[in-house]
């Protein structure tokens, strides 16, 4: 069910997409980007949501009832949906778009494995996945899997000429893309907020760009040319719509939003 | 540290080990490799090379001694006098003393997988690996010649003693002289090659493609002799006999060609892929495919046995003598030994 709808469907467009430019690595740039334009409406409506919510923790009703209920967990929900209803804010419809991405997000990451096809089952599994009407498999095959210095299939590596030191340059550019792309997104801190939700996002800023650094470092390099094409159109759609936070970068300067009356 | 910050850490540990899973590193993507050699079954058992007795499966060595998840090897290891030659997917082609098992040498230049077997002719190990390259070495490991196709080489050569004949994705089928690596001649043969070629004592070289085409190819100048179209993708060599080939294909189908001119004789279905070699005996030659079923078809393309083992048969069936090995992935019995009637003898796992 899920091959059929999601993975099947991605594999032959990442390859029908492969076989008008005969390179992968721009075929996975394409594919990213239209993928993501296709989504774009619901990222559109993630940040709007986030926005809103965003302009809430500012809100002085809202602090206020922060501070009142601090310890009374049940009231201060109550108080709070009240305030959401009367706003006219779903705090769920800032993670719902997020949840319908999620699937797709991860069959694109399986579709381009399953592309890849570096070893003989892989192999098999794509022979099986293509719609013969739409592409022929001696037209594809052998996929013309080199970018630049990288090899699609093999994690990426930039050897210095005459040594065997290989510098994982892709993978270096992974960690500073998801660090800027997770740290322009993310609101600056305001006074009175909770402090322990501040610090979390403040780690996950800081772990996330390991993470992703660490899976392009061990895995394919077609993968990492995928995580730093999302992490350019990520930054680029929240740049149209006027939701970057540039400052946060500046890790010098401390900023705070101003409390809404 | 605090149970927050803990669980956040937990949190993207699993998010990393969950997208490491989607991608399939460390899955078994491929299928083991057995070579039996007197009474010693050589199987390359993913993370371990293993030398086992023929008769009972008990292991005499393993190779190495602690496994490593980048270091899987599936490629059928070969013998080259008394030296065991292994290659890998961490790009490794080493040599092992066949009788106990301790490294030779390893060469480290290939910078992609062994998926097949290296050949070994004239004091010469061919290695075709992943990265385009077919490497030459000579005894010692020292690199003699390589040379370079336009796409990996995911196929063991065929020689006559002087050339050697590569298939490779690109297409094309190579010929290169054993002792130079010279490329004397490459023909087209429409679709990515991962079957190897069977080559007759006439000098005619019969292999398929992944779209399922089939050639015989004269070996003397490249030329084709004939070509002619299965129902599916062709991923093992023919087993030539009297005249005939019989080989699988991805649609499960037994094919018999006439090797004179190419046309079908006969074909026997089976309900799933069939993708290795055939194991030929006296009264017939066995097939195994993806549903792990065992036939023997009989010279009459007459069925003569059918055994189901639990789990996918796609690789190469081994026979010598009377013995027949079985690779299966998927299964609790990774090898299974038996017999020409399809009795089976023993298993090995690992666990």
């Amino acid at each position: 069910m899920w091959e059929t709808i999601i993975i099947e469907p991605f594999i032959n467009l990442l390859l029908w997409i492969y076989n008008l430019v005969g390179n992968f690595g721009i075929a996975i740039i394409l594919f990213t980007t239209l993928t993501r334009v296709i989504l774009y409406p619901l990222t559109q409506k993630q940040i709007k949501s986030s926005k809103a919510m965003q302009e809430l923790q500012s809100d002085k009703r809202y602090i206020e009832i922060q501070k009142k209920y601090a310890n009374d967990k049940e009231k201060l929900a109550q108080e709070q949906m009240k305030l959401y209803q009367e706003l006219k804010i779903n705090p769920l419809s800032s993670c719902l778009p997020t949840l319908i991405q999620f699937p797709i997000i991860i069959g694109l990451y399986q579709a381009l494995i399953q592309s890849l096809a570096s070893a003989p089952i892989d192999l098999l599994n794509l022979s099986r996945h293509i719609y013969p009407k739409l592409l022929q498999i001696s037209e594809i095959l052998p996929l013309n899997s080199k970018f630049l210095w990288m090899e699609m299939g093999q994690p990426e590596r930039l050897y210095i000429p005459g040594t065997n030191f290989g510098i994982p340059v892709l993978a270096i550019i992974v960690v500073i893309t998801t660090y800027i792309s997770t740290k322009i997104i993310t609101p600056p801190s305001q006074p009175g907020t909770n402090d322990q939700s501040a610090m979390m996002t403040k780690m996950m800023n800081l772990y996330m760009p390991v993470l992703m650094g660490w899976l392009a470092w061990s895995l394919q390099s077609g993968l990492a040319i995928y995580f730093v094409t999302t992490n350019l159109i990520q930054i680029a759609q929240y740049a149209i719509s006027g939701n970057v936070h540039w400052n946060n970068l500046l890790f010098w300067k401390k900023t705070e939003t101003p409390v809404k009356k | 540290m605090n149970m927050k910050r803990f669980s956040l850490i937990l949190v993207i540990a699993l998010l990393g080990l969950l997208l490491t899973a989607c991608s399939g590193a460390g899955a078994t993507n491929a299928w083991s490799g057995a070579l039996i050699s007197g009474d010693t079954v050589y199987y390359a058992g993913s993370s371990t090379v293993y030398a086992l007795k023929e008769d009972n499966g008990n292991i005499i060595w393993q190779y190495p001694e602690k496994s490593s998840a980048s270091r899987l090897f599936f490629a059928e290891p070969v013998l080259a006098g008394d030296q065991l030659i292994v290659g890998d997917y961490g790009k490794l082609l080493t040599s092992l003393k066949a009788s106990d098992g301790t490294e030779n040498w390893q060469f480290t230049e290939a910078k992609s997988r062994y998926i097949d077997s290296p050949l070994v002719i004239n004091d010469l190990i061919i290695a075709p690996n992943a990265d385009h390259n077919i490497y030459a070495l000579d005894l010692n490991g020292k690199e003699v010649w390589r040379f370079t196709g336009g796409a990996a080489f995911w196929t063991k050569p065929v020689t006559d003693g002087v050339m050697v004949y590569v298939p490779c994705m690109d297409h094309y089928l190579y010929a290169l002289d054993s002792s130079t690596g010279e490329m004397k001649w490459k023909t087209d043969l429409g679709a990515s090659l991962v079957a190897r070629a069977a080559l007759d004592e006439n000098g005619i070289l019969y292999l398929g493609n992944l779209d399922g085409g089939v050639f015989a190819v004269n070996a003397a100048d490249g030329t084709i002799a004939w070509q002619t179209k299965v129902s599916g993708g062709v991923w093992a060599e023919p087993v030539l006999h009297e005249g005939k080939l019989y080989f699988g294909d991805q649609t499960g189908n037994i094919n018999i060609l006439n090797a004179v001119d190419g046309t079908q004789e006969q074909f026997i279905q089976t309900d799933s892929a069939i993708l290795g070699r055939g194991g030929l005996f006296e009264n017939g030659i066995i097939f195994g495919n993806e549903d792990g079923e065992l036939i023997m078809v009989g010279f009459t393309g007459a069925k003569v046995w059918t055994r189901t083992l639990k789990g996918n048969i796609y690789g190469n069936l081994q026979t010598s003598g009377e013995r027949l090995i079985v690779i299966v992935n998927n299964g609790d019995e990774p090898l299974v030994a038996m017999d020409a009637n399809g009795n089976q003898n023993w298993y090995f796992s690992a666990k």
